[in-house]
């Protein structure tokens, strides 16, 4: 496992989260628009404020499980490396 | 309305815009398509399956880029439907625009119609009468028409707009967020389905808010507001409690002293097991946690919620008793309830209380008012250890001699429906725990008993230990050599640590329907003769234990109502004037009614049980067993007192009694003499 290139993918992964975001600020129901499709306008509006803060949470679990999962993958590593008993540091 | 000189004229049609901003249309198109660019932005950046082109290779990384490619396909789909919406937005704002134009035009229209109607009127106007001029007429009827046709006009365009807004609400409704969402509670089920993590995380946040709800500072739980608010967050909650995240959220969340506090506000009877709080709690303690949140759950679940001494108030035994609901509440309400480790530990805190204040000490706390008064919460703890996957827990609570005593001691109830379950689920259980189990069993039968059979040191409660008797037996025939052992041993003259042992053997054959079970176990289990004249020294230990149990608890009911009545002449004899007229007629009073110390004695007509003959060594081996199970002896009632009662009835009585006392030396005496003679 490319190790650091896969905790970079969790870190942009998390990142992209913030797009999700912005995308729900966009979506937010100003409240200056009357006439009949108001109410339309309101409800498609916060069907996608939901999914963009369902997008932007998905993001945010699975950037870290990324990482944790390369975090696992060193530690594991490292338990298997263990020097033999008794062996010479650094040999 | 009137013109020039009060001239009549046509009320002008009325040009109103129709409803709408164009404007406020044009901002929200314009953040649509934005959110759409950035939707798109983050479909690009999730695209091409990373995860395998960073060179990550297996199952995890072909897991991450199929999750991934979801979020992609949604962020997709999703600025499709806003580019789509924006679009028709977009033309309703210009349908709006185009309206708001034409009927601007027909305003003015008919503003510079209204002006050339009024100038007609007034060319030839009569100053002196004030009459219109001759062309008057035909001026208003040519505004009138055309105020017709405005009218036509107007009400065409607002019924475009109309239309058009119709027809743009429908895009609206059709643009979903979610393909085959269906909007609304469907879009978030479907999302829930796609998008595990998100899903994951609101359940927490549900979990949290509910928690920190219910331990805000100022609250109050006495307030039947409060509880009713209580109430209708954890129904809200409750479709969601088995979760995992969110049963981890809420019993971090509420931590031990939080946990306790809702044992105690269920316990103490203001809401029932089939409330939803109880239903939150019984499911929220039964959900497999998140390993990470497995320490936290496992500090607020396994702390000692009970405790064993606390009298200050009743808030343990409230505690003690909500145990008892959220049980009760997994079982009515389908919850998986706590775990059987923890219902022991449950079980095992509310025995300790039990046995450091009496068994009845619980359940007399419950209030007779209350409409959700709950259960003997030590039932609905074996009740439940009694099912399917509780047996390693039912035998490590049962494998106690000091538990079995209290089990034995308290009356059920259930009619000792749980026990027995729990006992036969717990002597079911393989290898040395079952074996514990039934030999601590015996044991709990047997210990008190002192070697006369005298019960005063013994809390075994008679009924329950019917109750468990049959339990009790089939698992000694399942494993005989919790009992063969214990046999050969005190057959060969040892065994002194066995007596209990033997002792609740003893007991439990005397029961009938028992014995027959445990002839028939032991004589399949050992050919030695020796274990097989030891079981017959036991068989013999219980018939006359039995008989000797039955004339002590006749001698303790003599001796109660004796007391009373005793004390109560003893109280006559300070009266002065008529006291021991009172005090004799008492005494008579006594003798009828029993109450006088005397009790009627049974016969013992147990089996016998003799040492066998014939066998080498049999006769020592029963000899031996019997030696260290004791010889249970009677009591016998003392006689009626007849002397006192002929001194107390008959006039002088005390003079007869002399008499009486008199004769019956004398004939000692010639009995004596008559020996003496014989010999």
């Amino acid at each position: 496992m490319p190790v650091e290139r896969v905790r970079a993918l969790g870190r942009s992964l998390e990142d992209a989260a913030l797009t999700a975001d912005d995308v729900r600020a966009h979506l937010v129901d100003e409240g200056d628009l009357d006439g009949p499709l108001r109410t339309p306008v309101e409800l498609f509006l916060d069907r996608h404020r939901t999914l963009a803060a369902a997008l932007a949470g998905e993001l945010r679990w699975l950037g870290p499980t990324v990482v944790g999962i390369a975090d696992a993958w060193v530690q594991l590593d490292a338990a298997l490396l263990l020097p033999a008993p008794g062996a010479e540091p650094g040999r | 309305m009137t013109g020039p000189m009060g001239w009549p004229l046509p009320d002008p049609v009325r040009l109103d815009p129709p409803p709408g901003d164009p404007a406020a249309l044009a901002d929200v198109a314009t953040r649509l398509d934005a959110a759409a660019t950035l939707l798109g932005d983050l479909r690009e950046r999730l695209g091409g399956a990373p995860a395998a082109a960073c060179g990550w290779a297996g199952d995890d990384a072909g897991a991450a880029d199929a999750q991934v490619a979801r979020v992609g396909e949604l962020a997709r789909s999703a600025a499709e439907a806003l580019v789509c919406a924006a679009a028709r937005v977009r033309r309703h704002e210009e349908v709006l625009t185009d309206v708001r134009q034409r009927l601007a035009q027909l305003r003015r229209a008919q503003a510079e119609d209204f002006d050339v109607a009024v100038a007609r009127m007034g060319a030839g106007a009569d100053p002196g009468t004030g009459l219109p001029g001759p062309g008057a007429a035909a001026a208003v009827a040519d505004l009138v028409a055309a105020e017709a046709g405005r009218g036509g006009q107007s009400a065409g365009m607002l019924t475009e707009v109309d239309v058009d807004a119709a027809a743009t609400a429908a895009v609206l409704a059709d643009c979903g967020a979610v393909p085959d969402g269906r909007g609304g509670a469907g879009d978030v089920r479907t999302l829930e389905d796609l998008l595990p993590g998100w899903h994951a995380a609101t359940l927490q946040q549900r979990g949290a808010a509910f928690a920190a709800a219910f331990l805000r500072p100022d609250a109050d739980p006495t307030d039947m507001t409060e509880l009713a608010e209580t109430e209708a967050a954890a129904r809200r909650l409750l479709p969601w409690a088995g979760n995992g995240a969110v049963a981890a959220a809420v019993l971090t969340g509420l931590g031990a002293d939080g946990v306790q506090e809702a044992l105690r506000l269920l316990g103490d009877g203001s809401l029932s097991a089939g409330s939803a709080l109880a239903g939150v709690m019984a499911a929220v303690l039964g959900a497999p946690v998140p390993t990470g949140a497995a320490t936290g759950v496992a500090r607020a679940r396994d702390a000692r919620h009970v405790d064993p001494d606390d009298i200050a108030g009743l808030d343990a035994d409230h505690v003690a008793l909500g145990m008892g609901v959220v049980l009760a509440a997994a079982r009515r309400q389908g919850l998986a309830g706590p775990p059987p480790a923890a219902v022991r530990e449950w079980g095992r805190q509310i025995i300790g209380r039990e046995r450091e204040l009496g068994s009845e000490w619980i359940i007399s706390s419950r209030s007779r008012a209350s409409f959700a008064r709950p259960g003997d919460p030590l039932v609905e703890v074996l009740d439940r250890l009694a099912r399917a996957d509780g047996g390693r827990q039912a035998a490590e609570l049962l494998g106690g001699e000091p538990t079995w005593s209290h089990l034995l001691s308290r009356s059920w109830e259930d009619g000792g429906a749980a026990l027995t379950a729990v006992v036969e689920r717990a002597a079911a259980e393989p290898g040395s725990d079952g074996d514990l189990v039934v030999r601590s069993g015996l044991r709990a039968l047997g210990i008190g008993l002192a070697d006369d059979g005298d019960p005063a040191g013994w809390t075994v409660d008679r009924d329950t230990a019917t109750l468990v008797t049959p339990a009790l037996a089939d698992a000694v025939a399942t494993r005989p050599e919790v009992v063969v052992e214990p046999l050969a041993r005190a057959a060969s003259g040892e065994g002194e640590q066995d007596r209990p042992v033997l002792r609740g053997l003893g007991y439990l054959s005397a029961e009938p329907e028992a014995a027959v079970v445990l002839d028939r176990a032991l004589s399949q289990a050992s050919g030695a003769p020796a274990v097989r004249a030891g079981y017959l020294a036991v068989r013999e230990y219980g018939q006359r234990l039995d008989h000797a149990l039955h004339e002590f608890a006749a001698q303790e009911a003599a001796i109660r109502r004796h007391l009373t009545t005793a004390m109560v002449t003893e109280a006559l004899s300070y009266v002065k004037r008529g006291g021991d007229e009172v005090a004799d007629a008492l005494t008579v009073l006594s003798v009828v009614l029993d109450a006088d110390g005397t009790w009627d004695a049974s016969p013992d007509e147990g089996l016998h049980f003799a040492a066998p003959c014939g066998e080498r060594g049999a006769a020592a081996a029963y000899g031996h067993v019997a030696a260290v199970l004791g010889a249970p002896t009677a009591p016998t009632s003392p006689p009626t007192d007849w002397v006192g009662l002929i001194a107390a009835l008959v006039p002088g009585g005390e003079r007869a009694r002399d008499v009486v006392e008199a004769g019956v030396g004398v004939v000692e005496e010639a009995r004596e003499l008559m020996d003496a003679d014989a010999d």
